[in-house]
């Protein structure tokens, strides 16, 4: 009996539901970043909403890049639905404090595929996955830094608008992706 | 598993079996006497649309339309009526022809490919 499934595709079935569980987290969340950028423009804070659609379109770019790698490897890339992006905060700190919880949640999110991945020896998406480990260090940096900004500058007087203006300018400089 | 046949079993149930078509990398599966092709990806996603069905919600729902459950997959040919023990029939039909491909994958792996390399 010839090897069908494997001549087919190189993806386990599991690690396959894996990725595209992750496209579905990284195009929601590319749906959340437009959401907070929406918010942000709405609010009058220009330099953040700025950073909100550059990261909107960085999500897109990881989303797709494992999308292809799904499809490159004979797998079943599934285009995800995006329902239930929130809209609204209560005020500009939470916008913030949202965008940090979700670099974590996906970063843990990664770190678990890749654990299912050594689990089943598939070596070659670990090493796929390493860059977006990578890339995490830098996302949870700038999150966690431009939540930093609302405790050293404060939120008196021109405190947003200082904030607003500082964090386009957050850039990780640290050679831990090197 | 590693041979020639045109034809090979992979897994059967009561009333049902999966073929494998080793000349058109395709799988047939029998099921309460009809016959159905179907290509790698619409196998599995038949399997996946079989284990999406909500058994508890069938199981709990006092409403007649519960009962069965209608469907049709991508690349199957055939709309299925199954009651819950014929869906569970079903699954472990699938289920289990799923882990005799991977079985076959590893004997590969393990004995086949290396003699090869």
């Amino acid at each position: 009996m010839k090897d069908i499934l494997r001549l087919r595709t190189s993806l386990s079935e599991e690690i396959e539901s894996a990725l595209n569980e992750q496209i579905k987290r990284e195009a929601h969340a590319s749906a959340t970043y437009l959401a907070m950028a929406s918010w942000c423009d709405r609010h009058g804070f220009e330099g953040s909403a700025g950073y909100f659609y550059e990261q909107a379109e960085e999500e897109r770019r990881h989303m797709l890049k494992i999308f292809k790698y799904v499809s490159d490897l004979g797998g079943n890339a599934v285009s995800p639905e995006v329902a239930n992006v929130q809209q609204e905060w209560d005020n500009f700190r939470s916008v913030f404090e949202q965008a940090l919880e979700n670099e974590i949640a996906v970063t843990q999110a990664i770190n678990r595929i890749v654990g299912k991945c050594h689990q089943v020896q598939d070596f070659t998406t670990v090493t796929f996955l390493q860059w977006f480990l990578n890339e995490q260090i830098e996302e949870e940096f700038v999150a966690r830094r431009a939540l930093e900004l609302f405790d050293v500058i404060g939120e008196e007087g021109v405190g947003t608008f200082t904030i607003d203006k500082q964090i386009p300018k957050i850039k990780y400089e640290g050679d831990a992706t090197e | 598993m590693v041979g020639k046949q045109a034809v090979s079993e992979v897994y059967s149930t009561i009333n049902g079996k999966v073929l494998q078509d080793n000349r058109d990398y395709r799988f047939i599966l029998e099921w309460q006497g009809e016959s159905s092709t179907l290509k790698l990806p619409c196998f599995f996603g038949l399997k996946r649309r079989l284990d999406a069905i909500d058994i508890e919600q069938m199981l709990n729902s006092p409403s007649a339309c519960h009962d069965v459950e209608i469907f049709s997959s991508c690349g199957c040919d055939r709309c299925f009526v199954l009651t819950i023990p014929e869906i569970l029939e079903l699954r472990n039909l699938l289920n289990g022809a799923r882990v005799m491909l991977e079985l076959n994958s590893i004997i590969y792996e393990r004995l086949y490919r290396p003699v090869l390399s």
